[in-house]
Formats: structure tokens, sequence, C-alpha cells
């Protein structure tokens, strides 16, 4: 796994950089730090890494965010760290524009060491995990920019929105709504059914069918409506 | 015979007048309403039809309106009702007229009870078609639940007296000749009640544009306040620096260096974090350049502060403009906030924090607080967005059952939700203008 440091203060760059230097040495895992730097253009003129530790206030016209973002624009799947002070910390912002892996805070300079270890070997188990096929017990749907892959046994239904052309994935305890149509969901898996024209449901999940009311409940406690013709495929 | 004709005539408009109603509010028909409505609605009026004459209507309207609103618990769905009456008496006119021009004043036509029945039948059906479009179409409207439903209700109430009594007063005339001139009062009745809806419309709308400007402005003073108040205390913690170095000084002089060590961390940058997540939450906001929202977010933070909730927002690019109608945004902003308040002022550990972001072609707006989880029941996302929940007991609630629906009604916008142990987690999608599915 090849490492890159970017990092505006040289001390704190060393410290991470010597920090990771004798983690590997010890593993020997092949985890190897191809660039440490203090200026993120040298950052993009690299051809590749796969994983990232960033400062967000990089002093520099562009910023740890603009530079997490070029990364993540050109490698979908690599692991970006940000290491930043506790004032700078811009959670949600970083984690839904960029995806971020984790957040090291310099503040608690005692629990430094021990936190870019522990994110490495996240980062570094995920990145054993990349080379693994998609498992084929996972539907993978493209929700407001970003693609998620959802596990069979996780998903309760799918609810159309009846003019929108919105879709709205009921799982165990989220939802997650976005443009699509329902048809495409059909055969995605063996154990989906349509039981409605606005339902897909997840035979795994039902808790029981009401016949005689017609409506399907699952294990969470929700509820959704099947129809007359289609509710007989639910025996 | 013609009791027979009479009596299923009768029955025929009494199941329309309370099967169309059912319909038009979504109730699903079942074998206990169908008993309830015979018993009930077609019965009594039957019965004493002979007696009250036209006058059953009202025991109609009272009796179908309490079993709308017992079905559905909204009484908005009267609206239903009350039109239907509309729309049959209308359909029976035209029907009247069109019988009589088409069958050349051929008298066995025009007193059959048969064609009647058909024509008006037809009429009746492309009438209910078109009125279920139209507020389908309309329903999609925000406003239109909360403001024109009201005051649609009492005018509807109008026409129908209006109606009935001109039905009543009519039978001095001529047939044909009265129904002519009872639809024609009814055209121009019915353009007055068209006229007078949409000045209704325009002053509401005109209403709560003043009201939100007002807010506008009220929420713009605190904001200006609130950085007063920030530049003040930046002040005052100039001034205590000066303090806290000589108290440093006095700590190095005497080399006592354990006992800095304590000091640094237990006060110094102590004090540091306490004053930081308020002035960042502000500095933040000049990245946002919609006035009204920032003025939202101002009182909020302000609000988050008297309950000690500290509340981090981010807004680390610039947001100049978001592509859905202000008012909308800020009430849904504002239906987001008031409920992570709500939610985290009582939790052991509470916090919120919210982000405007900007991603491809979407302005993502992110609440997440935290919230007293309850030991003997897991909440579950199905159950927040149920018009009526609130952990707080009855009349509250409303709030996110109105976002749920404002989401559903437009195709700018998607809204996801998660619980994640006592994390709750909602995200709000606004596409930009421009961007099609």
């Amino acid at each position: 796994m090849k490492v890159i440091i970017c990092e505006d203060n040289v001390v704190q760059l060393e410290h991470i950089k010597k920090t990771i230097e004798n983690y590997a040495m010890m593993e020997g895992n092949g985890i190897e730090i191809v660039l440490t730097t203090t200026n993120p253009n040298e950052v993009i003129a690299y051809e590749k890494a796969d994983c990232y530790f960033l400062d967000i206030d990089l002093n520099h016209e562009m910023t740890g965010l603009m530079l997490g973002d070029m990364i993540r624009k050109r490698d979908p799947l690599c692991n970006i760290i940000f290491v930043t002070t506790h004032a700078e910390m811009t959670y949600l912002t970083f984690m839904y524009k960029i995806a971020a892996l984790d957040f090291i805070i310099k503040d608690h300079t005692g629990m430094l060491e021990q936190k870019v270890l522990t994110t490495l070997k996240v980062a570094y188990e995920k990145y054993l995990q990349i080379g693994q096929q998609q498992a084929p017990s996972q539907i993978q749907i493209r929700a407001n920019g970003y693609t998620r892959n959802i596990a069979i046994q996780d998903i309760y239904f799918f609810a159309a929105s009846p003019t929108l052309h919105k879709i709205i994935l009921h799982l165990e305890n989220e939802h997650i709504e976005f443009y699509g149509r329902l048809k495409d969901f059909k055969e995605a898996h063996a154990s989906m059914y349509q039981c409605h024209k606005a339902f897909i449901v997840n035979r795994q999940n039902i808790e029981f069918v009401d016949h005689k009311e017609r409506v399907v409940y699952f294990k969470n406690g929700e509820t959704c409506f099947a129809s007359a013709r289609l509710i007989k495929g639910l025996k | 015979m013609w009791s027979i004709t009479y009596f299923t005539l009768i029955i025929y408009q009494l199941l329309v007048l309370s099967i169309l109603p059912l319909y038009f509010s979504k109730i699903t028909i079942t074998k206990k309403l169908v008993l309830k409505i015979s018993l009930l609605i077609v019965a009594p009026p039957v019965v004493l039809f002979d007696f009250i004459g036209v006058y059953a209507v009202a025991y109609v309207i009272l009796v179908v309106s309490f079993l709308v609103y017992q079905q559905t618990k909204r009484w908005r769905n009267i609206v239903h009702v009350l039109f239907t009456i509309v729309l049959v008496v209308m359909a029976d006119h035209i029907s009247s007229i069109v019988v009589y021009h088409l069958s050349n004043g051929l008298e066995a036509i025009i007193t059959s009870p048969l064609v009647q029945l058909i024509v008006s039948m037809s009429i009746l059906f492309i009438l209910v078609i078109v009125y279920k479009r139209l507020f389908r179409y309309f329903a999609r409207w925000y406003m239109f639940e909360q403001y024109i439903i009201p005051a649609m209700i009492p005018l509807l109430l109008m026409t129908i007296i209006f109606m009935y009594t001109d039905i009543v007063l009519m039978d001095g005339l001529s047939f044909i000749k009265s129904v002519q001139h009872n639809l024609f009062f009814f055209v121009i009745y019915l353009m007055l009640f068209i006229i007078i809806m949409g000045f209704f419309v325009y002053l509401a709308i005109k209403n709560i544009h003043i009201k939100q400007k007002e807010m506008e402005l009220e929420e713009f003073y605190s904001y200006v306040a609130s950085l007063e108040e920030i530049n003040r205390d930046m002040r005052k913690f100039k001034h205590d620096y000066m303090n806290i170095l000589t108290s440093m000084r006095h700590f190095i002089d005497s080399k006592n260096y354990s006992e800095l060590e304590t000091y640094f961390y237990r006060h110094i940058l102590q004090t540091e974090k306490n004053e930081q997540a308020h002035e960042m939450a502000f500095s933040m906001l000049n990245c946002l350049h919609i006035a009204s929202l920032k003025g939202l977010l101002t009182t909020k933070l302000i609000q988050a502060q008297t309950f000690h909730v500290p509340m981090y927002v981010e807004i680390v690019e610039d947001i100049e403009r978001i592509a859905l109608d202000e008012i909308q945004l800020n009430r849904m902003c504002g239906i987001l906030l008031d409920n992570a308040l709500e939610a985290s002022k009582n939790a052991p550990e509470p916090w919120i924090r919210l982000a405007f972001i900007r991603m491809d072609g979407v302005v993502l707006f992110a609440c997440m607080n935290t919230f007293s989880s309850n030991q003997s029941h897991e909440l579950k996302v199905h159950e927040i967005f149920k018009e009526g929940f609130s952990t707080k007991g009855e009349e509250r609630g409303l709030g996110l059952s109105i976002l749920r629906q404002m989401v559903d009604a437009s195709p700018k916008l998607r809204l996801n939700t998660k619980i994640n142990g006592n994390l709750f987690i909602q995200e709000l999608f606004i596409d930009e203008e421009g961007v099609q599915i």
C-alpha cells in the first residue's frame, strides 16, 4: 500500500512519517511511504497512491479540502485521512464530499501516534478488500452522486413515488431516497418481489403478510401495501 | 313502477354522495364501511324523504363528513364531501339540459329516468376525473392544505345552501326553464367563487411574504447583535490573554514546569475550546450568502446556546444561492433544526452538527444530532414521519411529516434519514438548477 503524507508543518510531517515507517518496518506487510511533502502540487503531480494523510490547512492557496476533492475525483477507491486541529474540524463536509476515512486531531499530542496507527490499519484492511470482487449478495444504487453497495439482507423494501421518478429505499433504520425506476430492482435478487405497483419487498425481512387487509408487515414494525393480484406471490 | 325508479334514483344519489367523498379521501372501502353507509346514510333518507324532502341533503352532509373524519382523522377532507355535492348537482343539471337539447322535445325521452341516469352518470364521471386531477395538482403546493382548504369550506357551504334554496324555489317554474335558469346562476356563482378564492390566495401569499420579511429582518438584527457580542468577547479574550501570559510567566520564573503543564492544559486550552464552538459557527455563516437562511441559522444558534446545546455549523464553500423557493427552503431547514434542537436538548450528551455542502449538481444540507434513546423502545425511522409522532405527546411532531410531504411534492428534493445508535442523521439534497433527472 503506497502512502502519501502532505502537511505544512515540517515537524509534524516528520513525526507522522516516523510513526508509519516504524510500524511498516516492524510488520513488513508492504506499507510504503512514497511521498512526504509540504506542497500539495507535488501530491497531484505524483501518479497514484492508495492512502493519503492530508493536513486541512496547508498554508497554500490550495486547501486540504480542494486537494482531497481532486484526489477523490481521480481515484474513488483510495483512502483519505485528514490531519487537523480541533478548530478546523469540519467533519460532515469531509465525510460527504470526500468520503474521508477518518480524522486525526493534532491537538492531542499524546494520542497522535496511536491514532495514526489505528487509522493506518483500517486503511490497510480496506485496501486489501478492494482487490476482492463485489459480493453477489449486494445491490448497488447510485444515490446523489455517490455509489452505495447495500447488502441484500439489509434491504426491507423499495417504495416508488407515484409521479416523480424517485425511489425511497427502506432499510432497518434508514431511508435512502434517489432517482430511479422501480423495475430496475425487480430482478436484482431472487428474494426481491414486487407486491404492488409502488413496492418491491425483500422476502427475507417480512414478518408476516395480512392477506385479508393486504398489508405486509416487516421485522422492524414497518408496513407496506400489496395489491390483490400480486399478493398471491407472497404465500 | 314509478316508486321503484324513484327509489333507485334516490339510492343511486345517496350512494354517490357517500362513496365519492370516501374515494377522494383515499379511504379503502371495507365490508364494515359499506354496512355503516347503508345503515346510517342510505336508509334514513330513503324512509324519511317524503317528510323532509331536499333537507335530507343536510343530514347526508353531516353523516358523511363525520364518517370521513372518523376514518382519516383529518377534518380537511370534509372539503371532498362538499365538493361531491356540488359536482353531483352540476352533473344533474348539465345532463337535464343535454338530454333536453338532444331529444328534440320528445317527451318520452326527457322524462325517461333511465336516459337521465345514464347521461348524468357519464357527466359525473368526467367531472370526478377532472376534480381528482385538479386536486392532485394543487395538493402539491404546500400552501394548499394550510390556507386554501380552510377558506374553501365556508365558501362551499355557502354554495350548497345557495344551490338548494334555488332548487326549492324553482318548483313554480316550468321544468326545463328553471333548470337552465339554475345552471346559469350556478355558473355565475362558480365564477364568483373562483374570483373570491383567487383573492384569498393572493392575500394569503402576500401575508406570508410580509411575515417572512419581518422575520428575516428580526433574524438579521439578532445576527448583528451576536456579531457584536462576539466582538466584545474577543476584546475580553485579548485582555485575558495578557493575564494568562503573566500568570505563565510566574510559573516560568519559578521554574515550576510540572505545574505550568497542568495549568496550560487545564485552564488555557479549556477556555479556548469553549470560546471556539460558538464563534466558529458564526464565522462559518460568512460563507452563506442567503440572507434569510443566515438569519434563521443565527436564531437557532442563539436558541441552541440558551439550551446549552453545542451547535457546530460547517459551511466551507461559498453558498451563493440554492435553487429553491426561499420560503420553502427556510421552512424545511427550520423544521430540521427545530427537530434537532428539541431532540438533542434532553440527550445525555447534547450536540448538533450541521453542514451545507456543495457537491456535483446538488447542495446537501446535513443535520446530525444526538437524542436520548428510550431504553424500552428502540426508535425507528419510519415512526418519526407519522403525523402526530412526537416524543412529547399529542399535537406535536407535525413538522417532520410536513417536511416529508414537501420533499415528496418536489422533483428537486430528496431526503435521507438514518438512526444510528443515539445519533439521528438527516440529509436533504437540493438539486441545482439545470440538472435534470
